[in-house]
């Protein structure tokens, strides 16, 4: 779906507000995308992605009136939605016997771990779950602010409630871990080769 | 300038003695270069092959970021949860559900500040709803009712009649008597009773009146007949008291002690100082 415009999405927020469900369900397709993708880079678990994005979706639109449009919706969203993700964390962390920082899921039992080796994109999608999964939770969800979702330096440094150079030096480490754990990642070298 | 190189130690043993500093490769992800800047730097990688593998690398890692990532369509789930803890309403009616709220809010404030002021004007008053007293009372039989009446009532005045020379039925009331013997919860009866020149007069069993205690008088409260305000209690007073037409009138001519078998309505006690 393209991107609202500011206008656009004040309208539907205002009208949403109001009860207006149709602008609602527009709001919702909207942001879905990116809250889900957001969600999913960051727990690795695409049941786990949905559930908090829908239960944050419920949040943001039964507080509409709360809403203070002088800042982003997108903002509110993905912070209800990052709570959201840290209780969900704690309550998962323990069910998973690793002692990776922020690895939620157990290499066994990915629910969309391939079966085939022949299909290397998907290889290599899951190598960048498991690549992402070893950064600490800071410089997983800076880098993908910045770099999946393009948020600028300030704004994640709003959302984190951090300063901006504390962002910006999470994103330069988990730049740097990233490319030195898929550079190790045999698997992922050989589809890059491919691609 | 800003592509600059670094300088390795004087030792030499710097892994990157001569390559493009790394704040510049941070610079050029982070998208704080200029077009111009960005096109040095791409220049500069010819002549440092490590760091050129190394943008390559971090570029490809940074590119699965932006594959497509299905996403189920959450609208209709999301709208049907949030419908059923608020539902979607009119601009209209959501401003008279939030009036609604507003007013009940107010409501339970009033009342709450009410009971407050009632307690600190009254410190006496009870506000828990009073154990059926009647019916207690007659289950222990008749007997102890008059027994118990003949306890607050002034042993040294009994008389067959009200001393009165003349009976009115206006005269008549219907008294509820709060009392809190040791031994027994808080009874209330509700007995005929009669005022005369501030003296109440109880019938406490058949053709026995007795002269109610003075300290009595301020457990007392009339539940029905007519009371002219004067004559209520040592003070006459008549604040609080409420006199029930309908029960008066249904008072007749009898004196016998009545509606002892049924319960009553718990009772407000008045405070007469």
């Amino acid at each position: 779906m393209a991107a609202l415009s500011k206008s656009e999405e004040a309208s539907l927020i205002q009208r949403s507000a109001a009860g207006d469900r149709e602008s609602a369900g527009t709001l919702i397709r909207a942001h879905q995308a990116s809250l889900f993708a957001y969600l999913l880079r960051m727990s690795g678990r695409p049941d786990v992605a949905e559930d908090i994005a829908q239960e944050a979706f419920v949040r943001v639109l039964s507080n509409l009136d709360r809403f203070d449009p002088r800042y982003r919706f997108s903002t509110w969203l993905f912070t209800i939605a990052r709570r959201l993700l840290m209780n969900a964390s704690q309550k998962l962390r323990p069910s998973c016997d690793s002692d990776r920082v922020g690895a939620w899921q157990c290499a066994s039992d990915s629910p969309e771990k391939p079966v085939d080796d022949a299909d290397a994109g998907a290889l290599a999608s899951v190598s960048l779950r498991s690549a992402l999964m070893t950064l600490t939770d800071e410089q997983r969800e800076i880098l993908i602010l910045f770099h999946q979702l393009d948020w600028p330096i300030s704004t994640i440094a709003q959302h984190m409630d951090m300063p901006e150079g504390t962002v910006k030096s999470h994103l330069h480490r988990g730049r740097r871990r990233l490319r030195e754990v898929l550079g190790r990642d045999e698997r992922f070298s050989e589809s890059e080769v491919r691609s | 300038m800003l592509l600059h190189h670094e300088a390795g130690p004087a030792s030499g043993g710097s892994q990157r003695e001569g390559r493009i500093a790394r704040d510049v490769v941070n610079r050029y992800f982070d998208g704080e270069m200029t077009r111009a800047e960005r096109e040095a730097f791409l220049l500069s990688l010819q002549r440092d092959p490590e760091t050129a593998q190394e943008v390559v690398r971090i570029r490809a890692a940074l590119a699965r970021l932006d594959e497509p990532v299905f996403t189920p369509d959450l609208s209709e789930r999301v709208l049907a949860k949030v419908h059923s803890r608020r539902r979607f309403l009119s601009l209209g009616q959501r401003r008279i559900v939030t009036a609604g709220r507003v007013a009940a809010a107010c409501a339970v404030l009033m009342a709450v500040g009410a009971i407050a002021l009632l307690k600190r004007e009254n410190p006496g008053i009870s506000l828990r709803p009073q154990p059926a007293p009647v019916s207690s009372v007659v289950s222990n039989g008749q007997a102890d009712l008059a027994g118990a009446l003949r306890q607050i009532t002034e042993t040294v005045v009994a008389v067959a009649e009200p001393p009165r020379a003349s009976r009115s039925t206006d005269d008549l009331l219907t008294i509820s008597i709060e009392h809190m013997p040791s031994d027994r919860p808080v009874l209330n009866w509700e007995v005929e009773a009669y005022t005369d020149s501030g003296v109440m007069w109880v019938s406490v069993s058949a053709g026995e009146w007795r002269r109610l205690r003075p300290e009595m008088s301020s457990r007392a409260l009339p539940i029905g007949g007519a009371v002219p305000a004067q004559t209520w209690g040592s003070a006459g007073r008549s604040d609080g008291l409420v006199v029930d037409d309908g029960l008066a009138s249904r008072l007749g001519a009898s004196f016998a002690p009545r509606a002892l078998e049924r319960t009553l309505p718990p009772a407000t006690p008045v405070r007469v100082p």
